[in-house]
């Protein structure tokens, strides 16, 4: 995120002035505080989390559905459109639906871009209401608040029409089922293109902020700044007791509200799919509910009710623990239940004639062939709270401190090469986190 | 052993309630092949799912080995858990994360909490018992289909249940390996000498396994007998469509004279030794069998009674010869020996076995 500042910014973004040299112009040629940079960097944040999101479903569909298209006369590109886009439909709504309402309820980028280029869009509108001026707006804030909730919802419900009949979408079946790998032909060239182009996007930022970590100060890359090259950025990015204890805070909180919502969801997910329990509708409703909340509205909430309530997590690290699963059960279910749709109901239903109680149905069979939408979640829920920041600045306090707020008071006070020098340790720590993770999900998810 | 009374489901949909299993009855004996066969949504696969525990009956009893496991009076609902029943589905239903061995092994460990020692050894025995005992390392999922149809009847008999239940369990396999299984699948029942219902919507299947079938239509029993009765005296005109293509020739009953009753046709009369339904001035159907039709040059050469007719279609088929007879605005199947060989166009006379042939009760009639 700050990355791409570093790479767009209209004073000193090294790619502009990259540009800048290379053609003698004036006037920087992007500028990212504008809406087209804050829509622009948005998309690219969220493109990997989607690619996770899209990759299990398609990953364990059936190629002959595919294969019986190409052999009804249907080209690639319409099979694709016809077959595969439609059988993933309640994949790919699900996906689309959570982008929406995520990127409807962004406050991040909103501040960081939006706010110095004088564009508001309603979450940094309430942030502003409430946190700016002498007292807090609570009317138009809420306003705000509720126009808000109005388009989330109305994503909601648009989802959960398009995904009534998700019967109909049964890919795994207990037949044996080999996915086939598509030779891309003379399109190879294209989709490699396409395939690179994500990596390319999501490094470049990367890069400069590697470059910003080990310079004093920023300038842009070049043979007399090399000589500069230090690690003391990251020795007094490190130095401060606080840094460390938010890494742990944040690893902590992360892990376990991770896991948390992932049982728990898996569960709720069984229960409004597979049981005929009369309410069973209910936990989703009441898991979207939340959903429809945005951040800013979100910590308000939460911090007003564990406040009041004689539960004493306030001021620890587990008011974070419960906000984060209270945030992110909605993003849970919406990994289980495709994963859930897609096991054929006879699998539980043999395990049930094996004499097996529900329970054990649950652990033995549901729990290991959902293993690779759960493991999806995991890891996206758990990106999620290291990176959440909204939710942070409203609940932390100084004992829990996590690194989103560290990173935030660091961009604060321009602290730009420690900021840098730490943010590149933290996606060090988070890469090797996801790879290790990826590795265990291969050996006991689906051996496909 | 097996005791299904007045069983009763139905289903809401966006029309109304739809009866499934609409009031059937049915018992079967300790050991016996039992096939429910009928075509799809007809309540046959319903009826199963009710035995088993997955779907709950709304009125009705059922009981196995002398427990009841279902009663609407007695309001007991065991579930399928408990009930020891053994079941193969239709998607042979194999755990994809296991491999074969932990397949079978999964209702020992899990269901009856079998002594390790024994597991292993009860797990050999069932997939030796379907010729599997080389594959037990082998991902579950990289079995043939007709592997896949052998693991779960492996994991369906491994800790010996009271009662076998399969749900169209040849259905996915391609002809010749369907020929097979059903050859294996009677012998392992035979071996383990298992009550078995067996669901099918394949007169063969049902027909050359069973030692009794029940006819379902619309959530009804229709017909319950041994396969060689209902194949030869079908009630009605659906079981009599549905077992064997038979020639269904509509008249009237006229007169039963002796051991015989002959009907009166538009193309003439008829004599048969079968009477299912009807009496003298009814309305019914004269039922003859392909392979109950036979064809001459010369009338004086047949025995039985018959009719001109014209050859219009033929086609060998290796062992037999498959014609279609024409006579007037009616066709008639008719299969014969080859070495009886006519020509389309031929003009023959044929003429009915008449005491294989019967008079049945037409749908509509």
């Amino acid at each position: 995120m700050i990355g791409w500042i570093l790479l767009l910014g209209p004073e000193n973004g090294l790619i502009n002035v990259w540009i800048k040299d290379l053609f003698g112009l004036e006037k920087s040629v992007f500028n990212i505080f504008t809406m087209t940079g804050m829509i622009f960097v948005e998309g690219v944040l969220w493109t990997p989390v989607v690619f996770l999101f899209m990759a299990a479903p398609f990953r364990s569909m059936d190629p002959s559905l595919e294969e019986s298209a190409y052999m009804s006369g249907a080209s690639v590109a319409k099979s694709f459109y016809h077959i595969t886009l439609k059988l993933g439909l309640p994949s790919v709504l699900s996906v689309l639906l959570l982008t929406f309402v995520r990127a409807v309820e962004a406050f991040e980028i909103p501040a960081l871009v939006g706010i110095p280029g004088g564009i508001m869009v309603l979450t940094t509108e309430i942030y502003l209401k409430l946190k700016t001026g002498l007292l807090p707006q609570y009317g138009p804030a809420s306003a705000y608040g509720v126009v808000l909730i109005f388009f989330v919802s109305l994503g909601l419900y648009l989802y959960s029409n398009a995904t009534r009949q998700a019967q109909k979408f049964y890919t795994i079946t207990g037949k044996g089922f080999r996915p086939r790998l598509l030779d891309v032909g003379k399109w190879r060239c294209a989709t490699t293109g396409l395939v690179l182009l994500l990596p390319i996007l999501l490094v470049l930022p990367m890069l400069v902020l590697l470059w910003s970590s080990i310079l004093p100060y920023y300038v842009k890359p070049s043979r007399e700044a090399l000589s500069a090259v230090t690690f003391a950025n990251y020795v007094s990015a490190f130095h401060s007791s606080n840094v460390l204890g938010a890494l742990k805070n944040s690893l902590f909180i992360s892990i376990v509200s991770a896991t948390a919502t992932m049982l728990l969801t898996s569960i709720t997910a069984w229960l409004v799919i597979r049981s005929n329990i009369r309410g069973r509708w209910l936990p989703e409703q009441l898991a979207s509910f939340t959903l429809s909340f945005p951040s800013v509205v979100l910590g308000v909430a939460l911090l007003l009710t564990y406040l009041k309530l004689p539960v004493p997590i306030y001021g620890t690290i587990w008011i974070l623990v419960v906000a984060y699963i209270t945030r992110y059960i909605p993003y849970g279910i919406r990994y289980c239940s495709p994963g859930l749709l897609q096991i054929n109901k006879e699998l539980e239903e043999s395990a049930q004639m094996s004499g097996a109680p529900w329970g054990v149905v649950f652990r033995k069979i549901v729990v290991p062939l959902m293993m690779p939408s759960l493991f999806a979640g995991w890891i996206y829920i758990f990106l999620l709270s290291v990176r959440e920041l909204t939710v942070a600045l409203m609940l932390y306090s100084p004992g829990s401190q996590v690194i989103s707020v560290i990173i935030f008071e660091m961009w604060d006070f321009g602290k730009t090469g420690d900021l840098a020098a730490f943010s590149v340790s933290i996606c060090l720590i988070l890469v090797t986190i996801a790879a290790m993770f990826h590795k265990l999900s291969k050996r006991y998810g689906l051996q496909i | 052993m097996l005791v299904v009374q007045n069983l009763y489901k139905s289903f809401a949909t966006d029309f109304g309630a739809v009866k499934a299993v609409d009031r059937i009855s049915f018992e079967v004996p300790q050991g016996a092949f039992f096939s429910l066969l009928g075509p799809s949504g007809c309540g046959k696969t319903t009826t199963l799912r009710c035995i088993a525990g997955l779907d709950r009956p709304e009125q009705g009893e059922i009981k196995v080995d002398g427990a009841v496991v279902f009663s609407s009076n007695q309001k007991i609902l065991i579930p399928p858990h408990q009930r020891n029943i053994g079941m193969v589905f239709q998607s042979y239903a194999i755990w994809p994360h296991m491999n074969v061995f932990d397949n079978v092994a999964f209702p020992l460990r899990i269901g009856q909490k079998v002594p390790r020692r024994y597991v292993n050894e009860k797990v050999q025995k069932a997939l030796a018992l379907v010729h599997l005992e080389d594959l037990g390392n082998r991902p579950a999922t990289n079995l043939s289909g007709g592997q896949q149809q052998r693991l779960a009847l492996a994991r369906a008999v491994v800790r010996e249940p009271k009662l076998l239940l399969l749900d169209e369990p040849l259905s996915n396999l391609d002809a010749k390996l369907r020929d097979e299984m059903r050859i294996e699948l009677k012998r392992v029942q035979r071996t383990l000498g298992l009550t078995t219902v067996y669901v099918t919507h394949d007169q063969t299947e049902a027909l050359s396994m069973s030692d009794t079938v029940a006819v379902m239509n619309n959530g009804r029993i229709i017909q319950v007998d041994e396969p060689k009765r209902i194949y030869e005296h079908p009630v009605n005109q659906f079981v009599a469509d549905f077992i064997g293509a038979a020639n269904l020739i509509p008249g009237t009953l006229v007169a039963t004279n002796g051991d015989g009753f002959v009907v009166e046709t538009p193309y003439g009369t008829l004599e048969c030794a079968n009477l299912e339904h009807g009496k003298t001035g009814s309305k019914v159907l004269f039922a003859v069998k392909p392979e109950d039709i036979q064809l001459f040059s010369n009338p004086s050469e047949s025995l039985f009674p018959g009719w001109p007719a014209t050859v219009e279609q033929l086609s060998f088929l290796g062992g037999f010869v498959d014609y279609r007879i024409s006579v007037g605005d009616l066709t008639l199947r008719a299969r014969v020996h080859p070495s009886i060989y006519f020509r389309a166009g031929d003009k023959v006379h044929l003429s009915f076995q008449s005491h294989r042939c019967s008079v049945i009760a037409g749908d509509n009639l």
